[in-house]
């Protein structure tokens, strides 16, 4: 299964989301991921293949192509999800960020419109 | 009309660049960082870049500050339109004060409260428009006007 990972453009690191998905992928709970675009994370990968950034027309191949995506999802990378037709699922609502309130809201929305 | 676009890279120049449509046909430049996506998408635009980091950078906002007064003295825009998000403040005090119509577009994920941009520039903007109706009901000056999505 294509599993895209991506930082976006964001232009602060976010390891524990790679930490994450590293212990994800060896614990088998996601499969293991095609891609990793890690931004300007430091957090050295052992399991998948990274680069710090796609060129533009590239990250965009990659989220299309991608049957699950596993994103920092601020408001870019959501936006170009939904307008791709990806189903967004939010994290635990105890996380107050960004991510978190607007993935709630969309998600609402898309089961409404499901 | 010339139309001066100011904006962070990243999720705030995606959802200005959602908007285009609203200049489309009328003389543009952008203010901006440069990036993977604004250097790719606005390779043929004309793109004066800011200084960056904003968040709580005194050093970088006085310098977009100087960087402001000598765009806009230059280009002479009708109106300056941003998605914030710190960049924008001093484009907007200098706007003001030379007479230049301002229109702010806070974040779609500011669903209850105001960012600290939004919140900077609010006296300062003509039109300030939010993305979720509950925030416009809780500002007096906040219009919803639908959302980017």
């Amino acid at each position: 299964m294509k599993t895209f990972v991506t930082l976006g453009f964001e232009r602060r690191p976010f390891d524990r989301l790679l930490e994450a998905v590293e212990e994800g992928i060896a614990r088998r709970i996601i499969p293991e991921a095609t891609l990793v675009q890690s931004g300007h994370s430091q957090c050295a990968l052992r399991q998948c293949r990274s680069i710090p950034f796609l060129p533009y027309v590239e990250m965009r191949a990659a989220l299309k192509a991608a049957e699950i995506i596993i994103a920092h999802a601020g408001v870019g990378t959501l936006l170009e999800c939904l307008r791709l037709n990806k189903i967004p699922i939010s994290r635990s609502r105890t996380w107050r960020e960004l991510a978190a309130a607007t993935a709630r809201h969309v998600s609402v929305a898309t089961w409404r419109g499901a | 009309m010339k139309v001066c676009l100011v904006c962070s890279s990243g999720g705030h120049f995606y959802e200005l660049y959602c908007l285009r449509g609203a200049w489309h046909g009328h003389d543009q430049f952008w203010v901006t960082f440069h990036g993977q996506d604004t250097g790719y998408v606005l390779r043929d635009q004309k793109v004066y870049t800011a200084y960056c980091p904003t968040n709580r950078n005194l050093k970088n906002l006085v310098r977009n500050l100087f960087l402001a007064w000598r765009v806009l003295a230059r280009e002479k825009p009708r109106v300056v339109v941003s998605t914030g998000a710190g960049v924008c403040v001093p484009f907007f005090l200098l706007a003001r004060l030379r007479g230049i119509k301002t229109v702010y577009i806070e974040s779609l994920a500011r669903i209850n409260e105001l960012s600290l941009t939004g919140r900077m520039v609010y006296p300062l903007a003509n039109e300030f428009i939010v993305q979720w109706p509950e925030l416009a009901e809780r500002h007096s000056k906040a219009r919803f006007e639908g959302q980017l999505l």
